[in-house]
């Protein structure tokens, strides 16, 4: 069920459904996109079936830059997912399109002293956890 | 304005059960014994209860949530009470979505009696852990990067708040040591034997940095249950009256994210504490102490920011100096909270409430109270569409 990447990090397996599978296509192709309301012009994600903004009903998927900028961080360093080894690091990071437009990123390899809020990151896109390819984001 | 039903409802009866890290009595019993102890408090008996509310979710990723097992909701107390005319069970909001539910029943004249309980249960090995292998959901975004728990949740929001404010997170260890030293005044609070101080605290484990083993509560078993009435009922019965002067919900829209944010917390919880205070008739001076809401102590800095006790990001500095000790300026979390009480997710607090209106807290007892007869109970983060009660004395 879980994942290996080369990092022996074992992963929780996403399960795309209607509304995410766009995601983790483009994903697979090396694009980022994020949903985007055609009326309104804002993105939100995690993905909703109507803008979280307007209540817009037509929010195709758009590919964004993938840079953004790290807004937050936590070191884990107590076991809460027993298939990953601790310590490990998860990210937050903001997408330079739009002020509060968040995406979760695991920051494995990443040493604490090394992050700032605000510092940019750009995405990867890794392939070696199995059937599908995460986007992740680096400084 | 003020709200019509201030002080019209009482919080007549509250009861404990016993208070167990790791147990094998099934949680029922602990309902059972809670419900027995909060009827007695105030000198009833199970035959006249005729309305029951709770919000009895297990709060962790995975939890079975079955009756008798891991919760005890209205169905498994419906066996113990002959005639009930009314229940609500609510589906998120922690207990004070109960206890303001059950003010509306009785305001309403839809039942007399009502037994509101917070059942809660330490399950055996690591507490939440996440096992599943695959995500479904918003959790696919989240999960396969190994962010699965509350406390990363929690631990992500706290760092944004030391970055944003260039905050010293060392400063939090005011609230755990302030909590622990009360909770040696509580007879039930499961620390109470345990001294806690700050080089202890330093010296504590990160469980998800920022946030250390002290900074998280302690997960236990055991149930807290009150009994409402109309407060002119409540002046039959054996205890001194406290009465609800309001009670307000968390409804602010979250920001859309796979995780929780400072908005979440501080800007959200703002209206709560309008709410309360405008319903009341009242202002932050009249409130002699404040029982907040501390499953992570973060949570605590938020709604201390979001009531306004201090300005956004001058929490951890507002902890310093005494001034949340018993007889500081805002004696906060008298009981221990549940850093050091025990999980009961805002149901020691409520309890702490009522014992210090009535002046039965003991050797805790608040002594500016008598000047200030009024506390401020902010359950829940916001984020998790918390709510409150302010409490005052029927003098």
């Amino acid at each position: 069920m879980s994942g290996s990447d080369g990092s022996g990090a074992t992963r929780v397996v996403p399960v795309p459904d209607d509304l995410s599978r766009e995601f983790w296509t483009a994903a697979a192709q090396g694009r980022l996109v994020v949903r985007r309301c055609a009326d309104c012009g804002t993105f939100h994600h995690p993905p909703r079936p109507l803008c979280p903004s307007c209540r817009g009903a037509d929010c195709p998927f758009t590919e964004v830059s993938g840079r953004a900028r790290l807004h937050s961080w936590t070191r884990t360093e107590h076991s809460v997912l027993p298939a990953l080894a601790v310590p490990y690091v998860c990210l937050v990071v903001e997408l330079v399109e739009q002020e509060g437009l968040y995406l979760v990123s695991d920051g494995i390899g990443l040493e604490l002293g090394e992050l700032r809020q605000g510092m940019a990151m750009h995405v990867v896109f890794d392939a070696s956890a199995g059937e599908l390819t995460l986007p992740r984001f680096v400084p | 304005m003020t709200w019509d039903g201030t002080g019209r409802v009482a919080v007549a009866g509250i009861g404990f059960s016993a208070v167990e890290r790791r147990t094998t009595t099934p949680i029922g019993r602990f309902a059972l014994d809670a419900a027995a102890a909060a009827l007695a408090d105030c000198g009833l008996d199970a035959a006249d209860v005729d309305g029951l509310a709770t919000y009895p979710t297990a709060p962790f990723v995975g939890a079975p949530n079955r009756e008798g097992e891991d919760v005890v909701g209205v169905e498994y107390l419906l066996g113990t009470v002959r005639d009930v005319r009314w229940y609500a069970q609510a589906a998120e909001g922690m207990i004070t979505a109960s206890l303001r539910d059950a003010v509306n029943a009785l305001l309403a004249g839809a039942c007399r009696y009502v037994l509101v309980w917070r059942a809660m249960y330490a399950p055996p090995g690591t507490y939440g852990q996440h096992r599943a292998g695959t995500a479904t959901g918003d959790a696919q975004f989240s999960a396969p990067y190994g962010c699965v728990s509350p406390i990363q949740w929690h631990a992500l929001a706290f760092r944004a708040y030391l970055e944003r404010h260039a905050a010293d997170r060392e400063k939090l260890a005011a609230l755990a040591v302030n909590s622990r030293a009360n909770a040696a005044l509580h007879p039930h609070a499961v620390f109470r034997d345990r001294p806690l101080t700050a080089s202890d605290y330093r010296e504590s484990r990160t469980i998800s940095d920022p946030l250390r083993l002290h900074d998280c509560d302690v997960p236990v078993t055991a149930c807290v249950a009150a009994v409402l009435t109309t407060t002119e009922r409540a002046r039959d019965l054996r205890q001194p009256v406290v009465t609800v002067a309001s009670a307000a919900h968390q409804a602010t829209p979250r920001p859309h994210a796979v995780h929780y944010t400072l908005q979440d917390h501080v800007e959200a919880g703002a209206p709560v504490v309008r709410h309360l205070l405008e319903d009341a008739g009242l202002g932050l001076a009249d409130l002699g102490a404040a029982q907040l809401y501390d499953g992570f102590a973060p949570s605590t800095l938020y709604w201390l920011e979001a009531a306004g006790f201090c300005g956004r990001g001058e929490a951890l500095d507002f902890l310093q100096e005494g001034r949340i000790a018993r007889d500081g300026a805002l004696p906060l979390n008298t009981f221990g909270g549940s850093l050091s009480q025990g999980r009961l997710h805002g149901m020691g607090h409520v309890a702490e409430a009522v014992e210090q209106l009535r002046g039965t807290a003991g050797d805790r007892q608040v002594r500016g109270l008598a000047d200030r007869p009024h506390v401020l109970v902010l359950d829940g983060s916001p984020m998790l569409r918390g709510g409150g009660l302010i409490l005052g004395s029927d003098r």
